[in-house]
């Protein structure tokens, strides 16, 4: 008989609209209307079919509750919950690999994520914060606009004066490298000046002391850890501290309150306030033009008003103050609210926020994001694979009338489970481990704690959600397909040789091998900078910042007396911790170029090495005035051939170059080397003392100018430094820069491994009765090996070479966008992924291999 | 009274039921209505009509025994209630009673 059926879709959504109890006699129905016109036309009964279907689908017809499966599913939610707790507990090897991934994982993007969080909501705790803005000038540079911290002194009060809808305002100027002494501490410090209505427009909570602290002229804030640094236990208020400020004499304040300075949730960090007033009587009466700056003006609006308003007036005052400073054409100002200032201030020049780019956070979010996915690709490949030990269960259930859908859903709640103890256990990583290394790594602290409840909640669910769909969705809708019948016949072909848990694989693999060249050609391109010539020798030499001749005189008279120092000199300016940026120049040609004003002995005392002509001499009188030393990428620069005699001119006078020493590094490595020049200042504008020891006795000569201190300059701060130094912060940032890294390809490679581990165990698990077969046949455990691993070998061989080639590329992108002067790529960091590569899948591999030699084979195919 | 009002169609449908006893389902009713008054109707259209009298309770279902036919569906057989034939029955009535109320001058139609 020739069998016609009705188009399978439309019959389909009959059954999936229509109501169950009317089903039956619909259907009926309209497949007794099809079989009667399609002994006509097939065509005609087709569209008949689907008319007759669109015409059923009516409300009437339709299904309103599915009361019957709702019911069944809760109830047997308990029951998943249940058989997914006992798989966790009956393969504990391969669950404990799942968690352990998805928990490393979701530590690192917990650890992350506080981090960012915590970075936007800095500043959230000003009560006025909402009210609170900084005003952010538009300068003209070039043919750019660049924004600035800074505004006009004036600016501040004179909108006050003006305008009734402004509250209140501060204004901020920041003093650097200042000596603040208490009794015979002496420490260089960082001060603000700061309105006194600094504390009504900040909350910063003042922990001890007057409640309005800076009413007095020679009043001083300090904050919690200078309290404990300079007063130990001892109350601070009314303590006296003085400050140097430049040369002067130093002036008295005294302390009249401790305020807490909120470290982890402020952007903006203080540590010494004192008060405007001060600053501009000492400063005098330059500060009554619109020419002065100030570091920052932050406004507080009345409730309900806007900056905007305040607009016109600023127009007025943009004038004035153009027409003051011709360097600083301000365009316009733009009011920033407190709470955008962190997130704003990498764009902002001369911001006190501390920034983060967003090209840093794109960067690290991506990391984490691969991880958490890396992790989500281990559990999916396990998860599949061990369904081949749980085919039977899903026939059975699909058999006695277990759905598609409650198939799915059982994998999606055993899923769930294992991610929930994943997300504990990733939590308590990073609680315990992860946040505590990444503070101790860098200069931040992120606290452990989430800017609201609700972040928290959404969050949270937001991950497990995530983890469990991307985690869950592909096994179980893999694991449901499966046909019922087939299974318990035994008949389905489950795909051992699946491609997907192999691509999977592979994509682990790769991106392991890519993170693990990348770091370790970081690694070497950071042991290269160390090893890297400086241009000078560095070794045993110590740089003292001073004030003035006195103390240059009595170093001198101090160390001269040494027999280990081997020279000494005064300089304006030092190599590595301090220069300046000169237009200078030579017939036609103009440049930029840095100025080291420095002593007669400065140049020999750096050991910087002479390529031409001669280096400063004390005997001749026209050296002071009219030489200068060159290095040669100046040289390079003005295209001179003979360097030696060229006139130069800077500050309006004339100079003549005498030699011309070797580049040697003045800035961080990761900069081309610059022109530079060097000339002679008398000993009065000194404001370094550089000595040189013998070889190996620097320490003494540094530790004896750390005992005469007090003698020499009791009211500085010693800040005395070997030269070794100066790159210091330079190479501690690379450092945890590259233990991050290392830290991240470890992981990387344990990820993978975790799913190659899981893969052949799988695979074994599945192949113990070939094996043992095998075994009895006399196979020898070289050929099981390789049996269970050529599969898999050729797998990592192909993520090896994608992954190492990424690295590669990607190293050599960064190399040429960051450092102008790129070393060679070196080939051992592909010897060494080799070799982990081989040892990763052999170790892998052959702690599975254990299970088969071990296993006596009568037992295997015993079983069941 | 609302509820018992028979609609035209419902009418119609109503006494095929009664015409087919005792075999009257779904397309049966379509097919007899069809053949009786030349008028063509959807099967959803008959449907709903018999499920709006059954509610109405002038009709009961019951659900008949399967057969090979219709793919082992069974069909369900619709059968007349007292209700439902009281209903016909003032329907009737109600027509013969109007009808006669017709003047006889008027059904004469030569005078035009």
């Amino acid at each position: 008989m020739n069998k016609r059926t009705p188009p399978k879709w439309a019959d389909k959504f009959l059954a999936w609209y229509c109501r169950a109890d009317l089903l039956e006699e619909i259907q009926g129905d309209v497949y007794e209307l099809y079989e009667r016109t399609a002994t006509k036309s097939k065509r005609k009964a087709d569209l008949l079919f689907i008319w007759n279907v669109l015409r059923f689908f009516r409300l009437r017809n339709m299904q309103r509750k599915r009361i019957q499966y709702a019911t069944n599913n809760i109830s047997m939610l308990k029951s998943y919950f249940r058989s997914g707790l006992r798989n966790i507990t009956r393969h504990l090897s391969h669950s404990s690999i799942n968690i352990a991934g998805l928990a490393l994982a979701i530590g690192c993007c917990i650890s992350i994520f506080l981090l960012i969080d915590s970075f936007y909501d800095l500043d959230s705790f000003h009560q006025k914060g909402d009210r609170t803005y900084l005003a952010v000038s538009h300068v003209k540079a070039g043919d750019d606009t660049e924004r600035w911290a800074r505004s006009p002194y004036l600016m501040g009060p004179a909108l006050m004066a003006e305008h009734s809808a402004v509250e209140t305002m501060t204004r901020i100027q920041k003093l650097g490298d200042l000596s603040v002494r208490y009794e015979t501490h002496v420490f260089n410090e960082t001060l603000w000046c700061v309105d006194s209505t600094f504390f009504d427009v900040f909350s910063y909570p003042i922990v001890n002391g007057a409640r309005q602290p800076l009413n007095d002229k020679y009043s001083i804030v300090i904050s919690e850890e200078k309290a404990i640094q300079y007063f130990a236990y001892d109350n601070p208020i009314g303590k006296e501290l003085s400050v140097k400020f430049n040369d002067s004499q130093p002036i008295v304040f005294r302390v009249s309150a401790v305020a807490d300075n909120k470290v982890n949730e402020s952007s903006m960090r203080f540590t010494f306030l004192i008060p405007m007033e001060f600053w501009e009587s000492y400063r005098g009466e330059q500060y009554a033009s619109w020419g002065m700056w100030s570091r920052s003006t932050f406004v507080v609006m009345k409730e309900g008003q806007h900056p905007s308003v305040l607009n016109k007036t600023l127009s007025a005052y943009q004038t004035l103050q153009n027409a003051a400073n011709e360097n600083f054409q301000v365009r316009e100002v733009e009011w920033l609210q407190l709470a955008a200032v962190a997130a704003n201030s990498y764009d902002i020049v001369d911001c006190l926020s501390w920034d983060l780019h967003p090209a840093t956070i794109i960067v690290i979010s991506t990391i984490v994001v691969f991880l958490l996915l890396l992790a989500c690709f281990n559990y999916m490949n396990v998860s599949i694979a061990s369904v081949s030990l749980r085919l039977k269960e899903i026939g059975i259930r699909k058999v006695i009338g277990g759905s598609k859908g409650q198939a799915v859903l059982q994998y999606m709640v055993e899923n769930l489970v294992l991610c929930s103890i994943a997300l504990i256990a990733g939590t308590a990583l990073a609680y315990f481990f992860l946040v505590p290394a990444f503070n101790s790594l860098y200069p931040i602290t992120v606290p452990f704690s989430f800017s609201s409840t609700s972040t928290m909640l959404l969050f949270f669910g937001g991950m497990l959600f995530i983890i469990a769909i991307i985690s869950g969705a592909y096994p179980s809708l893999y694991v449901s397909s499966f046909n019922a019948i087939r299974i318990l016949k035994g008949n389905e072909n489950f795909g051992s040789k699946s491609l997907f848990s192999k691509t999977m694989l592979g994509f682990q693999f790769t991106i392991s091998f890519a993170t693990i060249i990348f770091s370790l050609l970081s690694v070497s391109n950071r042991d290269y900078f160390e090893t890297k010539d400086w241009g000078y020798d560095y070794r045993d030499i110590a740089y003292f910042p001073i004030h003035g001749k006195e103390q240059y005189l009595a170093l001198s008279n101090l160390v001269s007396q040494q027999k280990d120092v081997l020279s000494y000199a005064g300089s304006a300016s030092h190599v590595g911790d301090e220069d300046e940026l000169t237009s200078i120049q030579s017939g036609e040609k103009e440049m930029q170029a840095t100025r080291f004003p420095v002593g007669v002995a400065y140049a020999e005392t750096m050991n910087l090495r002479i390529k031409e002509g001669r280096l400063f001499t004390s005997e001749s009188e026209a050296d002071a005035r009219t030489a200068i030393v060159v290095n040669e990428a100046l040289v390079k620069k003005m295209g001179w051939a003979d360097a030696l005699g060229q006139s130069v001119s800077f500050h309006g006078s004339e100079f003549e170059v005498i030699g011309v020493v070797q580049d040697f590094y003045f800035e961080d490595f990761d900069k081309v080397m610059q022109p530079a020049l060097m000339h002679l200042v008398p000993e009065n504008e000194f404001t370094y003392f550089v000595v040189k020891s013998a070889p190996g006795e620097i320490e003494n000569v540094v530790a004896l100018v750390k005992n005469s201190w007090l003698s020499i300059a009791p009211d500085d701060a010693y800040l005395g430094n070997n030269q070794q130094e100066v790159f210091g912060s330079f190479y501690r940032g690379t450092q945890s820069d590259s233990k991050i890294m290392y830290f991240i390809s470890i992981i990387a490679l344990t990820l993978a491994c975790m799913g190659l581990f899981g893969l052949v165990s799988y695979n074994l698990s599945r192949r113990l009765k070939e094996f043992s077969i095998r075994k009895i046949f006399g196979a020898k455990t070289f050929n099981i090996f390789r049996l269970m691993s050529q599969e898999y070998i050729l797998v990592v061989a192909i993520s090896f070479m994608i992954g190492s080639a990424l690295g590669y590329c990607f190293m050599a992108q960064l190399h040429v966008a960051v450092y102008p002067d790129p070393m060679p790529l070196p080939q051992w960091p592909v010897l060494i992924t080799l070799a982990l590569m081989i040892a990763s899948v052999l170790i892998t591999v052959a702690s599975q291999l254990y299970r088969v030699v071990k296993e006596n084979p009568v037992v295997t195919l015993k079983s069941e | 009274m609302k509820g018992t009002y028979l609609g035209e169609l419902e009418e119609l449908v109503l006494l095929t039921v009664g015409i087919l006893y005792p075999e009257a389902y779904g397309v049966g009713v379509m097919d007899e209505i069809e053949k009786q008054t030349n008028r063509s109707l959807n099967i959803s259209a008959v449907h709903a009509v018999l499920t709006r009298l059954e509610e109405k309770g002038f009709l009961k279902s019951k659900m008949s025994e399967p057969t090979e036919e219709r793919g082992g569906r069974r069909k369900r057989i619709f059968l007349l209630t007292a209700a439902g034939k009281r209903a016909l029955e003032e329907a009737n009535e109600m027509r013969n009673t109007l009808f006669k109320q017709i003047p006889r001058i008027a059904l004469q139609f030569q005078h035009i």
